[in-house]
């Protein structure tokens, strides 16, 4: 049970500041879909040298589903291991949350 | 281990978890409705949503309710080589679309629909409509897939009747949604997300403690000396492995919620939107697959889960372990939400498509007040639609998967019409035809087992085949570079000619060119 507890009370930190970061996201979209600025403006701007690539793109596809395909070989000969499987749900939330910190930061890295 | 007693929870609380997470999502979609005021913003968002809401929207339109508890069944029917099948492919679905994405966005950057970029394409009328009817078809198969996840849980765990599990989903759903279009349902996925992540890792962590520990489960797994530990199982590859690894790819591409988010992604934050989105969907899986080895520990039989199939596992661990309401509410929740998400991602899609493909098309004079009030109207119809469907008692699991099979039939010539500049309109029309042909008897012939391999086996080379030999025989090359032309549709729509037709047939050698209307 130590290990619920535990990833209960780490749940709860990542649901707070999941929810912080994803308001403050969607009050600057909110803002701007009322500013109009997310409508004529913006797309009258639409430029394809605009959508950035993903550097590394093959490797880094590469090793998310060999990762995945690993991780499912150990959990077939350690059960153990099933609580790495069990904890990573938090990792996704996690992972949202730094997507959010990235987001925030590079508006406001473009707004100074 | 002693055997599970499945143990029904209350009727009341069961429609408390439908109807609670309905007036959260509602309350947020109000707070978005004062902001969206035109027809481009309900649909595209502005083309607003940033690396967070983007990651996160992804991951919840992708988890179907009916997904959140696959993982369980096919951990319980197949093991470790079932979790494999099963998971691997579906993060790499989403992976796989980053080039897509990347290219489709950087040569059309004011699209709002695949449909409107295959018009475009090739300014050919047949190959337009066929896509718009495969993606609306499969848009209402994802909502009927996601009611069939709700009302197994809430069947299962509440003993709620399917008709009233359906009304009241359906209903829940498509009020909230009403209001904000794209906006509201990247924020209702984003809570979702967090749920499936959090809920999913807190929900198994308290069924492994109850169950005595992983340990314990995975020693019982083992000593049934079966094939659940045994990840390289070849039965379960010839089973459905392969198949649905097919399978799933062509489900992203002929998803418009996807290719709506596509064009509302901020053009900077999109690719590694799907790829990130495409990597943590990951875990989700991989955790809720968990209580399916808790079900074989337990030696729970598929008679235990009667008419249901392997699908209930995961609620009937959920029920008959006697853990506390908290954590039973916290599973129900994860399901639902999952339903409710899939399916306003789903009627968002819908809008897009009917907003810019026909209604924008087809009635290019009518006045914005009257596009939106239709486009949101369109909601209330699939939702009307799909819901109907289901509740007819029709084999509906049977024609969403007929429909997603013969979705197939797009994969190689959407694919083609992205990267190869020599495929032409008809190629993309013979080649579904020919995917269609080829594949439809295969897979109604060879029976259940094979059937579905080897028809989608063949599909997919029927029509890579034709669509190549087909556009090779025309020597047209497509500039690309002309989808650029013109701004978004739905905002052009001032200066729309009001020649309703926009498909003038392109003579074979000249170089197409397309824009957007």
């Amino acid at each position: 049970m130590t290990l619920f507890y535990l990833g209960a009370g780490i749940g709860l930190v990542l649901a707070v500041i999941y929810l912080i970061v994803g308001g403050l996201s969607f009050l600057r979209i909110r803002r701007q879909l009322a500013d109009g600025t997310g409508a004529e403006p913006v797309d009258d701007d639409l430029d394809a040298s605009e959508v950035a690539l993903v550097p590394g793109f093959t490797w880094k596809a590469s090793a998310a589903v060999l990762t995945s395909f690993i991780l499912l070989i150990i959990a077939s000969y350690s059960g153990t291991f099933w609580y790495v499987l069990a904890l990573s749900g938090l990792g996704t939330a996690a992972a949202v949350i730094v997507a959010f910190v990235l987001e925030l930061r590079s508006d406001r890295a473009n707004l100074s | 281990m002693p055997d599970l007693e499945f143990i029904r929870q209350s009727s009341g609380l069961g429609y408390a978890l439908l109807f609670g997470p309905g007036i959260v999502l509602l309350l947020i979609a109000l707070a978005v409705k004062g902001a969206v005021r035109t027809t481009h913003n309900y649909v595209i968002s502005g083309r607003l949503l940033g690396f967070g809401f983007g990651v996160a929207s992804l991951i919840s339109v992708w988890t179907w309710s009916m997904a959140v508890m696959l993982s369980s069944a096919q951990a319980y029917t197949w093991g470790t080589s079932g979790l494999i099948w099963f998971i691997v492919p579906n993060g790499l679905a989403i992976i796989i679309m980053v080039p897509f994405a990347l290219k489709l966005r950087q040569k059309m950057p004011s699209g709002y629909t695949l449909a409107e970029f295959i018009r475009a394409r090739f300014q050919n009328s047949v190959s337009s409509v066929a896509t718009l009817v495969f993606l609306i078809g499969a848009l209402l198969g994802v909502i009927m897939i996601n009611l069939a996840g709700l009302v197994l849980v809430m069947n299962k765990i509440f003993g709620l009747t399917p008709i009233s599990i359906v009304v009241t989903g359906i209903v829940v759903v498509t009020v909230y949604s009403y209001f904000g279009g794209l906006t509201t349902s990247a924020v209702t996925g984003t809570l979702n997300t967090l749920l499936l992540g959090v809920g999913s890792s807190v929900v198994v962590l308290y069924a492994l403690a109850k169950a005595g520990g992983a340990d314990l489960v995975f020693n019982e797994v083992q000593a049934r000396g079966d094939q659940h530990l045994n990840p390289f199982n070849p039965v379960t590859a010839a089973s459905f492995g392969l198949a649905l690894a097919l399978g799933l790819l062509t489900n992203v591409i002929a998803d418009q919620s996807f290719w709506q988010r596509v064009w509302a992604i901020r053009p900077k934050d999109l690719g590694r939107s799907f790829l990130w989105a495409g990597v943590w969907f990951y875990p989700i899986p991989m955790a809720l697959g968990l209580l399916g080895f808790i079900g074989v520990a337990y030696g729970v039989t598929p008679e235990q889960l009667g008419s249901l199939g392997a699908g209930a596992i995961g609620p009937h661990v959920i029920a008959s372990l006697g853990l506390p309401v908290f954590i039973i509410a916290l599973y129900t929740l994860v399901v639902v939400n999952a339903c409710f998400a899939a399916i306003d991602g789903a009627l968002s899609g819908v809008t897009s498509l009917v907003a810019v493909d026909i209604v924008h098309r087809y009635w290019p004079k009518v006045s914005e007040r009257t596009l939106l009030t239709i486009t949101k109207g369109s909601m209330i119809v699939a939702a009307a639609i799909a819901g109907g469907v289901v509740l007819t008692g029709i084999d509906y699991v049977n024609l969403v998967t007929t429909v997603y099979f013969y979705g197939t039939s797009l994969l190689i010539p959407v694919t083609l019409s992205i990267f190869w500049s020599r495929m032409t309109g008809t190629g993309y029309v013979a080649g579904v035809l020919a995917g269609v042909a080829v594949g439809g008897p295969l897979r109604e012939t060879l029976g259940p087992t094979y059937g579905p391999l080897f028809g989608i086996i063949g599909l997919i080379a029927a029509s890579a085949i034709v669509s190549i030999v087909v556009s090779l025989r025309s020597n047209t090359r497509f500039d690309f570079d002309s989808l650029a032309d013109g701004t978004g549709a739905l905002l052009e729509r001032d200066a729309a000619p009001s020649d309703p037709d926009p498909d003038p047939d392109p003579t074979p050698d000249e170089r197409v060119p397309a824009g957007q209307q």
